[in-house]
């Protein structure tokens, strides 16, 4: 008889947000981000497999950072390098 | 109502009267001295710290003092910017900036500071003048409040977001606008608009009891940005006299005045000359997909493409993060702006279900065609690696994409050398616009992309050589000439360069030096300037020392800092 060894999902919350938007990105890698709302955001964090909601988002200001950390996921060089002289 | 919730509805009316209680009711500023300040005696000092550099540009960061003697004797020190530099190739730093121990307590050993900054003051979002900020705060600093436009804070807030600086360690922001002046002990500060590339960029008038000062920023007179505030100089001098009448002085006694580009005869090209020239451009090819390169904190080009892109029926797809950096950072600004906004939750909403109706960054992007161009439908703009752009037909797309400089894993290189993993793939159907100039240095990366370009056989190429699809920041001779003609000062000294900028520039002011009756100074980093009816340059050959910083390679938005260096 075999045992099920499956590995249960990690679980992570609002707390991780670097875990948010790792699990953002592989679940949702060609949304346009520019369009979310607030409420969309929050939809899809919540459907994130392992993602637990716990006492709910710590503040209204979350997606805000959120939405910033996903972005800084891109391969993109930032030309902000270049400011001084433009 | 029920019990608990009643209990909840009075909990958050206690919280927000005690949050009211705690908030202090600023005085009105005095708009002249008042009795007892007209007995203040004391010295204002200038000292810049960065950016009067041998020869990078960068590092902006400078200190005014007023240093008041006698009776009440006290320091008041205000830190204007605090930027990084970019070192070229052959470095073994990625950045640089000054060396702010001597500034801000240290939070983990609770050092006090020998010389304490006050606040902060900025003048706008560039890289070179906030870059340290966000260092400065994730090395363990307590920084002051700062003083900064809703756009500023929005760009600042993103670097403390990507450094993960915990919240509870980020400084106040005191939004600042043009002809709303701020009092930080003895030095009054008239923020004043400053036309420039990226949004919401400032000019300051600088007051105090002794002398008195008009720090530039980096400045143009264009008159046509979008979003602004823009320059003009009916403004800069009514609000000067405003600044001066604070302590009762009748003519600035210095102005700081920006030497990037002002060795350029002429005037710097606007915005809108650019954006006309783009939309022609457009127009001329209606069944060419159009791709265009920008800067990513170019947020007037940015909201400019997006109105050429609605006028011409096109959608804007976006290819590459620092541009979309840019349209959060105008979101939260409006966000900031409005005390509520795009990306904010209801107030008072932390249930595990919030109630969030707001909009979204397009719709900040959107509202800002309507207010300012009067564009009602909006534009239709989708992310490059958004599936639904499979279906927009390639001539109703307005590519706007980074990489202007040749960065090898912006957006636009990317394309050019036939990167499969990029999104954006280049054709003959394309008319590909680099609205950027060639900063020096990076000329054979940007010569290699345009190559890459031309080997792919696309339609045009179209850069600064072809047609007016730039302009820069920075202003040429006769923009300076315009400032320095509202600013009156009796001296001038130019910073915002490389020593030979500055001289340059200082040459060309010397030419008219009699017929706008000023004088001319120059000063360099770590020089301290006496300001008042004598402004006395003071070299003090001690060099400063600046923190040389390497990204690390597990996390890029980390860095670590080398030893001190003197420049």
């Amino acid at each position: 008889m075999t045992q099920d060894r499956r590995t249960p999902t990690p679980t992570f919350s609002w707390d991780d947000q670097q875990r948010i938007v790792e699990g953002l990105e592989t679940q949702y890698p060609r949304v346009s981000r520019v369009s979310l709302t607030p409420a969309d955001l929050d939809t899809m964090i919540r459907s994130l497999p392992g993602f637990v909601n716990g006492k709910g988002p710590p503040d209204d200001g979350i997606y805000n950072r959120l939405l910033v950390l996903w972005i800084a996921l891109d391969e993109d060089d930032d030309d902000g390098r270049w400011d001084a002289g433009a | 109502m029920s019990r608990k919730n009643r209990r909840r509805r009075q909990q958050e009316q206690e919280a927000q009267a005690a949050a009211a209680a705690n908030t202090p009711v600023e005085a009105p500023i005095p708009t002249a001295p008042t009795a007892a300040e007209k007995l203040i005696s004391g010295d204002m000092v200038y000292r810049p710290k960065g950016g009067n550099n041998p020869e990078d540009i960068g590092a902006n960061t400078s200190l005014v003092e007023f240093h008041r003697v006698g009776k009440g004797k006290k320091t008041t020190r205000v830190m204007i910017d605090n930027g990084t530099m970019f070192p070229g190739e052959g470095s073994k730093y990625d950045s640089m900036m000054v060396d702010t121990d001597p500034y801000f307590q240290d939070r983990e050993t609770g050092a006090f500071p020998k010389e304490p900054v006050d606040a902060i003051v900025v003048t706008h979002a560039h890289e070179d003048h906030i870059g340290g900020i966000a260092h400065d705060a994730s090395r363990g600093k307590v920084l002051p409040d700062i003083y900064c436009t809703p756009l500023t804070q929005a760009f600042i807030e993103q670097s403390l977001i990507r450094r993960k600086v915990e919240q509870k360690s980020w400084p106040t922001f005191k939004t600042i606008q043009p002809g709303k002046p701020v009092q930080i002990g003895d030095i009054h500060i008239m923020p004043i608009a400053a036309s420039h590339s990226v949004s919401q960029s400032l000019a300051l008038a600088i007051t105090t009891p002794s002398g008195s000062m008009i720090h530039s920023g980096d400045f143009k007179a264009d008159q046509s940005l979008p979003i602004g505030p823009k320059f003009d100089a009916k403004d800069m001098r009514d609000l000067g006299q405003k600044a001066l009448a604070r302590y009762g002085h009748e003519r600035f006694d210095v102005a700081t005045v920006d030497s990037t580009r002002a060795y350029n005869p002429g005037y710097t090209p606007t915005e809108g000359m650019v954006a006309d020239e783009i939309d022609g451009i457009v127009k001329d090819n209606p069944s060419h997909r159009i791709v265009t390169a920008v800067m990513g904190r170019s947020t007037e080009r940015i909201l400019n493409m997006a109105k050429v892109a609605a006028e011409n029926d096109r959608t804007l797809v976006i290819h590459g993060g620092a541009i979309l950096m840019s349209l959060q950072a105008l979101a939260r600004a409006y966000e900031i702006e409005t005390g509520g906004g795009p990306m904010t939750a209801p107030k008072g909403k932390k249930s595990s279900k919030p109630k969030l109706d707001m909009g979204s960054v397009r719709s900040t992007l959107n509202a800002l065609l309507k207010d300012k161009y009067g564009i009602n439908g909006g534009v239709k703009i989708l992310e490059g690696r958004d599936q639904a752009v499979d279906h927009v037909p390639e001539a109703k797309q307005m590519v706007l994409a980074t990489g202007t400089q040749g960065e090898p894993l912006a957006a636009l290189p990317k394309a050019a050398r036939r990167d499969e993993k990029s999104l954006l793939q280049l054709s003959s159907n394309d008319v590909v616009i680099r609205s950027a100039s060639t900063i020096p240095g990076n000329e054979a990366a940007v010569g290699a992309v345009d190559a890459g370009i031309q080997s792919i056989g696309v339609a045009k190429l179209i850069t600064t050589n072809e047609a007016l699809v730039h302009s820069s920041g920075h202003g040429y001779a006769k923009d300076m000439d315009e400032y320095l003609e509202a600013a009156q000062a009796r001296t001038v000294i130019p910073v915002h360069g490389s020593v030979e900028l500055m001289e340059k520039n200082a040459e060309r002011i010397a030419t008219r030096a009699d017929e706008l009756d000023l004088s001319l100074e120059t000063m360099r980093n770590g020089d301290r300037v006496v300001i008042g009816q004598d402004v006395i340059v003071t070299p003090t050959n001690e060099p400063v020392e600046f923190l040389g910083m390497r990204n690390t390679v597990e996390d890029p938005e980390k860095s670590q800092m080398g030893p001190r260096i003197r420049l």
